[in-house]
């Protein structure tokens, strides 16, 4: 047990060294929870629904969408860049261990210190200061179950890209496409249903809004049952394997030709 | 002497090298130049996709708000040509490559941004023309000298604003080892600068307003320019704030320099 | 008139003590506790023009300090300096124009344009006129055969290839003063070799004052007539480099891979040392660094191989060599009166 607070202790140091880090991170999220709310206030100008949805869930979907991204937002793809470019990913090759488990474990640190400093407390934001109805019951374990999904669809998408690294070193073009691609298509800054019929029914084909509403509308939506709750951990499981299989298949071809090659 | 000839003349010689350097990474062009269009379209896609459902935000148009976007990017243009190698610095800050700027009679801060232009942000430019110019058609805009002189009087401002606080959140590295969370929240501040500031209420209208000043980096020019009879006194603070801002980074970037030489490595 | 001239010359530092476990790390958050660290502690210099200076002495210890308050990049705490009449960290710009500086870990050029790119830069930046950059251009081809390398981009270069245009675009402004900081490091011998040449040539072609610091001993044979010591943050030698090296150049070094002894060796063998060689000033152990073990020879007054087959009829090494007497070495027989 002892050893166990002693390690504790350890990363709480480590924790403090990076609180400034944490804190405009937590600041930045904040300022754009508080952003949506007087935006998305004028645009409903007063009016009750739009497209099928109340100003309240709007906001809440919307923040809380936004605090996901910021909580799964690793980067993961610039590391493997970085380390392609320079060489050093023959190092990591060469290692007896998966990398692709390496950079999750390597990452998970970090995402769990984002939940606690950003994501938990935008969420006690959104709830408490702006008077969020929240349903208090098993939703909100299945959400934690479904943000892990999250985690790992998210994970695979940006893993999936960091290979591009292995064919060309433009990492930024790279990231701000698939940044963009993520964000405008699972609804993130404009909710899905503002869309189009056709595009959203399109879309609902596409991982990505499996990273954003399925959490969400588990923690928030009042009326899921736990059938269909579990139905949506399920979809949710279903890209994540697709998606990890293709991440995996994807990094063996592309470190391929550098094992052979050599560099 | 050192005279804005000498300093344009060794601009131009720098960054001419540069370019031609970076020209043979046609790829990384193509790809950077796609990526930036996508970004800037998808500020489109999202005030397009909006105004299907609604006919004005905050009593504005939809043309007035492509406008005001369109002003933005614009503002945010010399920035991001320019004064775009601040994001490296904590790197040369922390390996003690960034050493080498003390050696040469040039200003630092002139030195270290030549080293780099952000060919990518050319796009955005390019990008916002076009879009404030279908936009200023569409509103009828009528381009008279006095129009032009303050569009350009205007962007000038809000550019220097843009840079001012880009400096500003960059100076960071100086002092503190992890800095790029506070050029992150920047960055996303930067994003704010497209919605009218009349959105916001009360408390947050100042802080938007005095303290993170991005209302004046588009929405006040806009205004002046598109609605005229509606602008008031803030106007005319723009170019206050932007001098002002301005002055103030390249001050701290200053006492930058001088402190992180001072702890020596 | 010393064309560098420092009197009491001493720089200090506040020093964070952090304070140790979580307690510590929440009390350091309110209060900060701080310890003043004296880099360096009162340093008189003067140094003429066309001189030749070699500053050494162990890391950390001052040295670097002291050639960056000459540089300009830190402010004396105290004391005076003034090189080329200028007090160098308050008019930096202006007092950059006559200095080179030549880093060893690093370039000044621009790293993806070709070095005669970086050069047509630098011939704007320090306003040249056309005959003088010619000139220089012609005598650097000349004597650092450097002509195909010009159209190089930097990255391209090899270290040595890079140093040597480096060089090049310190002296192509023809400043006054050249600071060459570990110039040699990482070079393979021939490199070196041509780079102490082509140093001393451009000293004795234009009289430019050349300060160098370096860890090398084969540099400041070559090129440093005169010495300066600091350590500890003081001048402990400041005098003719033949003198110094006459002390310690004589000094051998005996490494010894000690791996097929049992256990360790150190006692025995420092031992057997004080039993065969029995005289003050005997090989003496130095430093050992994993299996290897190195034995300090002065050879004015013990043949290095009296000692060496000595050493090897007692025990069994698996490998030897012999080297120069290493700078940290130098120091420890300073403190022991080796000068006196």
């Amino acid at each position: 047990m002892k050893r166990y607070l002693t390690v504790f202790r350890a990363s709480m140091q480590i924790n403090l060294a990076y609180r400034a880090h944490f804190l405009f991170l937590l600041l930045g999220n904040a300022v754009f929870i508080v952003v949506t709310w007087f935006l998305w206030k004028s645009i409903y100008a007063g009016r009750e629904i739009l497209n099928g949805m109340s100003f309240e869930r709007t906001f809440t979907y919307l923040s809380l969408a936004m605090s996901v991204f910021v909580l799964l937002q690793t980067w993961v793809e610039w590391g493997m860049s970085q380390r392609i470019i320079s060489g050093d990913i023959v190092i990591d090759l060469l290692r007896p261990l998966d990398y692709m488990g390496l950079m999750v474990s390597d990452i998970l640190g970090f995402v769990a210190g984002n939940f606690l400093a950003i994501a938990l407390p935008s969420f006690l934001i959104v709830v408490f200061a702006f008077g969020m109805p929240v349903p208090l019951g098993l939703n909100l374990p299945l959400c934690l179950v479904s943000l892990a999904l999250s985690f790992i669809i998210n994970f695979s998408i940006d893993f999936l890209v960091g290979n591009l690294g292995f064919y060309t070193e433009s990492t930024w073009g790279i990231s701000i496409t698939k940044e963009v691609i993520v964000l405008s298509l699972s609804g993130a800054l404009v909710p899905l249903q503002f869309y189009p019929e056709a595009i959203r029914r399109a879309l609902e084909w596409l991982p990505f809004q499996a990273i954003y509403s399925a959490p969400i509308n588990i923690l928030t939506d009042g009326g899921m049952g736990i059938g269909a709750m579990l139905k949506t951990l399920g979809a949710q499981a279903a890209w994540a394997a697709v998606l990890v299989l293709a991440a995996r298949a994807a990094f063996a071809r592309a470190s391929r030709a550098v094992t052979v090659n050599g560099g | 002497m050192k005279t804005l000839a000498y300093y344009t003349r060794i601009y131009f010689l720098i960054v001419s090298q540069y370019l031609k350097a970076r020209m043979q990474y046609k790829a990384d062009f193509w790809i950077s130049s796609i990526g930036m269009v996508l970004q800037c379209l998808m500020g489109y896609f999202t005030l397009w996709i909006l105004f299907h459902s609604i006919p004005a935000l905050a009593g504005w148009r939809y043309e007035e708000l492509v406008f005001l976007y369109a002003f933005s990017l614009l503002a945010i243009s010399p920035a991001s040509i320019v004064f775009d190698n601040v994001w490296s610095l904590r790197f040369h800050i922390q390996s003690g490559a960034f050493i080498r700027y003390y050696f040469k009679p040039l200003n630092m801060m002139f030195y270290y941004m030549s080293e780099m232009i952000n060919i990518k942000a050319l796009t955005q430019l390019a990008f916002a023309l076009v879009i404030l110019a279908t936009s200023s058609i569409s509103l009828g805009v009528r381009w008279d000298l006095p129009t032009v002189l303050a569009l350009l009087g205007l962007l000038v401002s809000a550019s220097l604003i843009m840079v001012g606080l880009l400096v500003l959140s960059s100076s960071a590295a100086f002092w503190i080892v992890n800095s790029y969370s506070l050029l992150n929240f920047f960055v996303r501040m930067r994003d704010y600068a497209r919605y009218p500031m009349t959105v916001f209420t009360g408390f947050f209208r100042i802080v938007f307003t005095f303290v993170i000043p991005i209302g004046f980096v588009a929405f006040f020019p806009s205004q002046a320019i598109l609605r005229p009879a509606e602008a008031g006194w803030e106007v005319w603070l723009t170019p206050l704030f932007g001098a002002g801002l301005f002055a103030l980074s390249y001050l701290v970037w200053d006492r930058g320099t001088k402190a992180w030489s001072g702890t020596g490595s | 008139m010393p064309i560098i001239e420092a009197k009491g010359l001493a720089k200090h530092f506040k020093v964070l003590n952090r304070r140790e476990g979580l307690g510590g790390a929440f009390r350091d958050l309110f209060s900060r506790d701080y310890r003043c660290v004296k880099a360096v502690d009162g340093i008189d210099l003067s140094i003429e023009k066309g001189e030749i200076v070699g500053f050494i002495g162990p890391n950390g210890a001052g040295k670097s300090t002291t050639i960056k308050m000459l540089i300009g990049v830190l402010e004396a705490s105290a004391g005076t300096v003034l090189v080329d009449g200028f007090v160098p960290y308050k008019e930096r710009s202006r007092y950059v124009r006559d200095i080179g500086v030549v880093l060893g870990q690093r370039t000044q050029l621009w790293w993806d344009l070709p070095v005669i790119e970086s050069f047509k830069i630098l011939r704007e930046i320090y306003r040249l006129d056309a005959k003088a950059y010619e000139e220089n251009l012609g005598l650097f081809k000349e004597l650092f055969s450097i002509g195909d390398l010009l159209a190089k981009p930097v990255r391209n270069l090899s270290l040595g290839q890079r140093m040597l245009c480096d060089i090049a675009a310190a002296f192509l402004h023809d400043p006054k003063i050249i600071f060459l900081d570990e110039p040699t490091i990482g070079l393979d011998v021939e490199v070196r070799s041509k780079v102490r040449e082509v140093v001393k040539r451009l000293n004795e072609e234009k009289g430019t004052t050349i300060v160098l610091t370096s860890h090398d001993v084969g540099d400041i044979e070559e090129l440093a007539r005169r010495i300066i010591l600091i350590d500890g943050g003081k001048l402990l030698y400041d005098g003719l480099s033949e003198r110094f090296l006459g002390i310690f150049g004589r000094f051998r070094t005996l490494r010894l891979d000690c791996r097929a002894l049992e256990g360790d060796p150190r006692e025995r063998i420092s031992e057997a040392l004080a039993e065969a060689f029995p005289d003050q000033g005997g090989p003496a152990l130095g430093k050992s660094e994993g299996s290897w073990l190195d034995v300090v020879v002065n050879q004015d007054r013990f043949a290095l191989a009296d000692v060496l087959s000595f050493l090897m009829r007692k025990f069994s090494f698996a490998d030897v060599k012999v080297e120069e007497i290493e700078m940290a070495e130098v120091i420890r027989k300073v403190y022991e009166g080796a000068l006196r």
